[in-house]
C-alpha cells in the first residue's frame, strides 16, 4: 500500500493494467504497462497482444470449432511483472478489469501482498474495456500533472458512479457461455433475433433493453446515452468494437447528435480478452463526465 | 461435517443449525421488509450468510479457544449492517455460554443480556426499533423468569418479549411506520431465537407469517443516501479501531467498525468506496472487498414487492398472448410472452395474473373476444393490427417504468410493423411471396420477418433468399411457424 499522501507522477509511477481494457496504442505510455489474459482454444494457450493479435484471433474464430476461454493471470504472474516494473519505478497503481467479471484484479492484490510491498496499490475499479481505458488516460492525465493515491482512489470512484457503458452484441450466445452474462440472463434463447442494448453496470452486465433489427441498435444506443448522461458538462466518450469498424463511424456519429459537448478521445478494436465474452459484432461505448 | 441431523451435534453448533434453517426458510420474506437504514432488501440474505458462519464454525472449531473461533468467522463473513450487528449478538452469546460449566437456565440469561450488551457497545449510534432494541427486550425479558427457570422457559420468555418488541418496532421508528412493516433485522431475530427454541423444544417454529406482510406502502421509504454498501476486513498486529474510524467516518453513514486489534471489520455507506479501502489500507491490510450497489438493490427490492403485490408502478409487465399454434407459442415464449392457445387457457390464465401488471396482446379474428376478456379482468389489452406487430411490441415488454409505460412504448412498436399476408391456397408461394414483400418496402424499413405457413414446402433459410432477392439491403428473418390459413404472414419493420 503506497502513502497515500506521497507525490506521483508519471516519473515514479507505473500504471498496471490488462488486457481487458483494450488499451489503444496511442495511450501505452513508458509508464502504463499491460499484462496479458491467456486465451485458450481447447488445448492452445495464447497470450493476449504478446502471441496473438486481434486479427488472428477473430480469424481463428471464424474457422474453429472449439470456442475460446479466458484465463486470469496468476498471482506469481503478475508478481514477476510487478517486479520488473518496480525496478525502473517507485510505484505501481494497478487498475485492472472489474472484480466482478475476472479474478485478475484479486490475483493482484495476491500478488501485491506477497510482495509485502507498501509500493503497489491495486484499485478495483468495476470498468470493462473502453470505460478502463478511458479511466487509465484519467488516470495517466493526473500522473502527468503530478498527484497521491488518494486523488486517483477518488477519481475511481467517480468513474464507478458516472461512467457509463453501454454495448450491443450480434449475439448472447458468447456472453452466455462464458458465463458473464449476469442480470442478461433472460434474454437468451429467443428464436427471433433479439439485439441486446446492455450496460456494464456495478462492475458487471445488466441489460437496458432488447430491440429487433440492426437499423435500430444506434437509436437504442441513443436513447440510452441520453437518459444516463448529463447534457450540458463536457463528456469523454471511447468507442470499441469487434470487426465492426464500420459501426464506430455511425455510434460516432450518434454520440456527437446525442452529445454535441461530447470530445470522442479514442477508438478501437476489441481485442481477444473482450472478444471472447462478446463475439464479433460487439460494439460499445463508454462516457463520463469528469465535472 | 454433515448438519443432517442437528441433534448429533454439540448443544451450541446444534442450536445455531436449527437457527440457520428457520431463517433460512424466511430469508426472503424478511428481505422484502428492509426498509432502515436503506431499502436494499437484503436484510434476510445478510444475516443468514453471517450466521452460516457461525453455524461452520461452531461444527469446525476445538474446544479451547472456541468462542472467539466462533465470533472471528461470524465477524470476518458479516454483511451489511444486521449482519454486523448479528456477529456481535453471537460473540457476546458465545463468549457468554464459553464460561459457564452447564447450558441452563442461568446461562441463557446470561448468554441474552452479553449478546444484546456486546451489539449495543458495537454500534456507533444506536437506533432504537431495530434488532438492538429486539435483542435488548429479549435479554429483559429473560431476566425476569424465575432464577431457577428451565433452559426452555428463559428461551420461551426471551422469545416472547423479542416477538413483542418486533411488533413496537413500527411504532418506534418512523420509517418503518411510513412502509408499514416491521423491522426486518428484529424480525430475523425472532425467528433466530424461535429456530433455536423449537430445536430445544422439538416443536415446529412458531413465529407467525403474517408479520411478514407487506401492502402497497412497503415501497414508501427515501431513496439511500449514500449509493455503495462497503465492507471489508482488516488484518494487523496492532489496529487502531479508532483512528480508522475517525477517517471513515467523513465517507459515509452506517459506519460500523468491530473487531479488535488484530482483526476488524468494516461496514459503511458510501459513494467513495475506493476511498474508503484506502483510508483503511493506510492503517492495514484489507481483504475480503463487498462493494454492493444500493440504488440497484432499492430498485429490485421494490419491483419484486410491486409485482407480488400487483402494484402499477412494478417494472416492466407480465405479456399473456393467444397464438394459433405451438410454433408461434415457441416464438412468443422466446421474447417473454406468456403463450396460450384458446379461449378457455386464456380465461384461466388471466384469472390468477395480477391485473395491474398484466397485458394482453391480441390480433386477427380473436381479439374481439379476447378484448372483452381483458376489460372484465382489468389488464391492459394491445390490440396489434397484425400477428407479425403482436410479436414485434414484445421486444418492449422488459423495462424500465411500469405497465403503462411498457403498454404505450409497446402499442407503438405494434403500430410501426407494416404487414402483408399471401393465403394458403396460393400457387406458386415464392413468387407471392416476393410481391407482398414489395409492398412492404419503403423508406426506414430495415428488417423483414417472415412466418411460414404449414403448407409450404421451402425451409427457413430458402424463404429468406427469395425475400433477399427483392429487398437486398434489408435483414431477413423466416421462421416456419405452422399457420394453416396462410402460406405466409410478413411483418417489415
Amino acid at each position: 500500500m503506497i502513502d497515500r499522501t506521497a507525490a506521483l507522477s508519471v516519473a515514479n509511477t507505473a500504471i498496471y493494467t490488462d488486457s481487458g481494457a483494450d488499451l489503444p496504442a496511442s495511450l501505452r505510455a513508458d509508464n502504463v504497462r499491460v499484462c496479458p489474459l491467456t486465451i485458450n482454444f481447447g488445448q492452445e494457450s495464447f497470450k493476449d497482444g504478446v502471441d496473438i493479435t486481434p486479427e488472428e484471433f477473430y480469424a481463428r474464430l471464424s474457422t474453429t470449432s472449439v470456442m475460446p476461454t479466458t484465463a486470469q493471470p496468476s498471482s506469481a504472474e503478475l508478481a514477476d511483472l510487478y517486479r520488473e516494473a518496480l525496478a525502473e519505478r517507485e510505484y505501481i497503481v494497478a487498475l485492472h478489469l472489474s472484480e466482478r467479471v475476472s479474478g485478475t484484479a484479486e490475483a493482484a492484490r495476491a500478488a501485491a501482498r506477497e510482495m509485502g510491498a507498501d509500493r503497489i496499490s491495486v484499485i478495483y475499479t468495476g470498468q470493462i474495456a473502453c470505460g478502463l481505458s478511458l479511466l487509465i488516460s484519467r488516470v495517466q492525465e493526473m500522473l502527468e500533472a503530478g498527484t497521491t493515491l488518494a486523488g486517483i482512489e477518488a477519481q475511481v470512484d467517480h468513474f464507478r458512479a458516472n461512467c457509463l457503458t453501454l454495448f450491443t452484441l450480434e449475439s448472447l450466445e458468447f456472453l452466455q457461455r462464458g458465463g458473464r452474462i449476469g442480470r442478461a440472463q433472460y434474454m437468451a434463447g429467443s428464436l427471433l433475433k433479439v439485439r441486446p442494448i446492455l450496460e456494464v453496470a456495478d462492475g458487471e452486465v445488466s441489460s437496458v433493453g432488447k430491440v429487433r433489427g440492426a437499423h435500430k441498435v444506434i437509436p437504442a444506443l441513443a436513447a440510452a446515452l441520453a437518459e444516463s448522461t448529463p447534457a450540458d458538462t463536457p463528456l469523454r466518450v471511447a468507442i470499441g468494437h469487434a470487426q465492426r469498424p464500420e459501426a464506430v463511424g455511425r455510434v460516432a456519429q450518434m454520440v456527437r447528435e446525442t452529445r454535441p459537448q461530447a470530445s470522442i478521445e479514442y477508438t478501437f478494436e476489441l481485442g481477444p480478452t473482450i472478444g471472447t465474452h462478446g463475439g464479433p459484432g460487439t460494439v460499445g461505448l463508454s462516457a463520463v463526465s469528469l465535472a | 461435517m454433515t448438519t443432517k441431523d442437528a441433534r448429533a451435534l454439540d448443544p451450541v453448533a446444534a442450536a445455531l443449525t436449527a437457527a440457520h434453517r428457520a431463517l433460512a426458510a424466511r430469508a426472503a420474506e424478511i428481505n422484502d421488509l428492509n426498509v432502515f437504514p436503506v431499502a436494499d432488501g437484503d436484510t434476510g440474505t445478510n444475516m443468514l450468510i453471517t450466521l452460516s458462519a457461525a453455524a461452520g464454525a461452531a461444527q469446525s472449531g476445538g474446544v479451547g479457544e472456541r468462542a472467539d473461533h466462533i465470533a472471528r468467522a461470524t465477524l470476518v463473513a458479516a454483511r451489511g449492517n444486521s449482519g454486523m450487528i448479528l456477529s456481535q449478538l453471537v460473540r457476546g452469546a458465545a463468549e457468554a455460554l464459553a464460561e459457564v460449566d452447564r447450558l441452563d437456565g442461568a446461562a441463557a440469561r446470561t448468554a441474552f443480556r452479553r449478546a444484546a450488551d456486546a451489539a449495543y457497545t458495537a454500534v456507533r449510534e444506536p437506533v432504537e426499533g431495530t434488532m438492538l432494541t429486539v435483542a435488548r427486550r429479549m435479554a429483559e425479558a429473560a431476566e425476569r423468569t424465575d432464577r431457577k427457570a428451565a433452559l426452555t422457559e428463559v428461551l420461551a420468555a426471551a422469545l416472547g418479549g423479542g416477538w413483542h418488541a418486533v411488533e413496537e418496532t413500527t411504532d418506534l421508528l418512523p420509517v418503518l411506520a411510513q412502509a408499514q412493516v416491521v423491522d426486518s433485522g428484529g424480525l430475523g431475530l425472532a425467528v433466530i431465537v424461535d429456530g433455536i427454541a423449537a430445536h430445544l423444544e422439538g416443536r415446529e417454529i412458531a413465529v407467525p407469517k403474517d408479520t411478514a406482510q407487506l401492502s402497497s406502502s412497503a415501497n414508501d421509504h427515501p431513496p439511500s443516501r449514500f449509493r455503495y454498501c462497503t465492507t471489508f476486513v482488516l488484518d494487523g498486529e496492532d489496529l487502531d479501531l479508532a483512528a480508522l474510524e475517525g477517517r471513515l467516518v467523513p465517507l459515509g453513514d452506517s459506519l460500523l467498525v468491530m473487531g479488535d486489534a488484530r482483526q476488524a471489520k468494516v461496514h459503511i455507506h458510501t459513494d467513495q468506496p475506493s476511498r474508503a479501502v484506502g483510508e483503511a489500507e493506510a492503517l492495514a491490510r484489507v481483504d475480503g472487498l463487498n462493494v454492493d450497489d444500493m440504488r440497484e438493490q432499492e430498485a429490485e427490492r421494490s419491483a419484486r414487492i410491486a409485482r407480488r403485490l400487483g402494484v402499477v408502478s412494478a417494472e416492466g409487465a407480465t405479456a399473456v398472448m393467444m397464438v394459433e399454434t405451438e410454433q408461434l407459442g415457441r416464438i412468443a415464449a422466446g421474447l417473454g410472452a406468456r403463450p396460450v392457445l384458446d379461449i378457455a387457457e386464456l380465461q384461466k390464465v388471466i384469472a390468477e395474473a395480477a391485473p395491474a401488471s398484466t397485458v394482453v396482446v391480441a390480433y386477427g379474428d380473436h381479439a374481439e373476444q379476447v378484448g372483452a376478456i381483458v376489460d372484465e379482468h382489468g389488464s391492459s389489452l394491445i390490440h396489434a393490427p397484425s400477428l407479425p406487430a403482436a410479436l414485434a411490441c414484445l421486444v418492449a415488454l422488459d423495462g424500465p417504468g411500469g405497465r403503462d409505460l411498457r403498454v404505450a412504448e409497446m402499442t407503438e412498436l405494434a403500430e410501426d410493423v407494416a404487414a402483408a399476408s399471401v393465403p394458403a391456397e396460393v400457387d406458386q408461394p415464392e413468387a407471392a411471396l416476393k410481391d407482398a414483400v414489395r409492398t412492404l418496402l419503403a423508406d426506414g424499413i430495415g428488417l423483414v420477418t417472415v412466418l411460414i405457413g404449414e403448407g409450404v414446402e421451402a425451409g427457413a433459410n430458402e424463404v429468406e433468399d427469395w425475400v433477399r432477392s427483392v429487398a437486398p439491403d434489408l435483414e431477413v428473418e423466416a421462421h416456419r411457424a405452422g399457420l394453416t390459413r396462410h402460406a405466409f404472414q410478413i411483418g417489415a419493420e
